[in-house]
């Protein structure tokens, strides 16, 4: 392949019919007056190589080549060279390709070119993309955790929806201002479907504009959210790892393998109440007396209240319990009360006494 | 109760850890604020309110239990054993808490009795 590499803007042009290659970098070497350098493959592999040697300012890829196509190469090139500009050509151009290409970022989509107008046309459209350099900011792949990405958004105080997607599963999480205020997952909402979100070991997200949620669930500090979510993460992980222990007396608001890991160790709930912030009785399941449960949330928010004035520990969020046989959690929301009382299995030692 | 306060002071430090006590049914033992950024009264306040909350409103009944309380900052974790005597440890609520070392600790206190 005929390499040019001293001119000043390289370009690779990367399709499987030399004699279109040929016919194009001589129309286009003609138009720019030889001031750009080409290179060209015939294929996914030659066209990294040539990456390898030397770095191009723009490639033009075509969308219709054997074993790899041209969509398939940019998705890669988003993975090896993600912040390479493409500019895709098609003899056949397609919506629903243009739009994949697009969406995995090609500059450009463009019809392939047979007359020397379509040449002129792709040379100037080419020459309008390379004068404008390559685009401001940083783009780059990374294995993120979505505890970095909500850092990072509250952090700088934006507004955004964190959209996050696995399997079967879909959520939003809501910042406005940098503050999480809102979050949702299935039937769940508030702390414990940002938590259950924030628990999920692997998937995508995406970014969109910020949009006012139906209602505004969550008020914590996002740094406080955050911490209380690796804490539940790490511990839930802790917990799963040693079935049986005790485990400090956590509930999680787990929603993917864990929840089912709980129901494997056999925890059977005996008990359950859930009450608004003014102690209206929203749910309740098996509670002998409701009187002493509402009593009892209100002695222990008088009671944590009072432990906690003067000092730096904040605003009480939950008890639990756990006595090896039973596990009592009480959790004390601003938009709710909860208390969830189970049965814990034998363990075997208990078994053994 | 030397044997007590043996077996703390062979645990600690524990990452995260700001303060412990050591309660008996009628009185403290001891009692250590670790951090720097608490005051010494604001650790032993909420370390025995919050005992003497559990005793009040969520009563073991007389066995072993793990009690757990999260509130912004920090965590309260409370180890009661069945002859009343109780370990409270004042964690800070972040991801440098040692909280594994944290529930051995416990686990190891009730071991004891």
């Amino acid at each position: 392949m005929p390499e040019e590499t001293n001119k000043r803007s390289q370009f690779l042009f990367v399709d499987d019919e030399p004699e279109f290659l040929a016919a194009l970098t001589s129309q286009l070497k003609e138009f720019s007056k030889a001031h750009w350098a080409f290179r060209t493959a015939t294929n996914h592999s030659q066209a990294l190589e040539q990456l390898k040697a030397q770095p191009v300012e723009i490639i033009v890829l075509d969308v219709e080549m054997p074993v790899m196509d041209g969509v398939e190469f940019l998705r890669l090139l988003r993975h090896t060279h993600p912040a390479q500009r493409v500019v895709m050509l098609s003899g056949h151009p397609d919506e629903t390709v243009r739009k994949s290409a697009i969406e995995l970022g090609a500059s450009l989509f463009l019809q392939k070119p047979s007359t020397p107008e379509g040449f002129r046309g792709l040379f100037t459209a080419l020459e309008a993309l390379e004068a404008s350099g390559p685009q401001s900011g940083f783009r780059g792949v990374m294995q993120v955790g979505l505890q970095d990405v909500l850092q990072m958004e509250c952090l700088g105080r934006k507004s955004s929806i964190l959209a996050i997607s696995t399997g079967n599963r879909r959520g939003q999480i809501y910042i406005s201002d940098g503050a999480i205020i809102h979050a949702e997952c299935g039937q769940l909402q508030g702390e414990m479907a940002l938590y259950g979100l924030l628990g999920l070991s692997g998937g995508e997200f995406k970014l969109h504009p910020f949009a006012e949620p139906t209602r505004r669930t969550i008020s914590g500090q996002h740094e406080f959210l955050l911490m209380e979510a690796a804490r539940l993460h790490d511990e839930n992980h802790s917990q799963s790892a040693r079935p049986g222990s005790l485990g400090g007396g956590e509930q999680h608001a787990n929603l993917g393998e864990a929840s089912v890991a709980t129901e494997a160790r056999g925890v059977r709930i005996e008990e359950a109440l859930l009450c608004s912030s003014a102690g209206e009785v929203l749910y309740q399941w098996k509670c002998e007396s409701l009187e002493a449960r509402l009593d009892l949330f209100k002695k222990l928010e008088m009671q944590t209240m009072e432990a906690s004035k003067g000092t730096p520990s904040g605003r009480f969020h939950r008890v639990s319990m756990d006595t090896g046989a039973s596990r009592l959690l009480i959790q004390i929301q601003p938009t709710f009360k909860l208390l969830v009382r189970s049965a814990l299995p034998a363990t075997p030692a208990q078994n053994n006494e | 109760m030397s044997d007590v306060e043996n077996f703390l002071s062979s645990r600690l430090p524990i990452g995260g850890v700001a303060a412990y006590s050591i309660h008996l049914p009628n009185g403290v033992l001891a009692a250590d604020c670790l951090s720097k950024s608490l005051y010494p009264s604001s650790a032993e306040q909420i370390l025995t309110r919050v005992v003497q909350a559990g005793r009040a409103l969520l009563s073991c009944g007389g066995q072993a239990a793990h009690y757990c309380w999260t509130f912004e900052v920090h965590m309260v974790y409370v180890a009661v054993r069945p002859d009343g005597v109780s370990l409270v440890l004042l964690v800070e609520n972040n991801r440098s808490a040692q909280l594994d070392r944290v529930k051995e600790t416990l686990q190891a206190f009730l071991d004891l009795s």
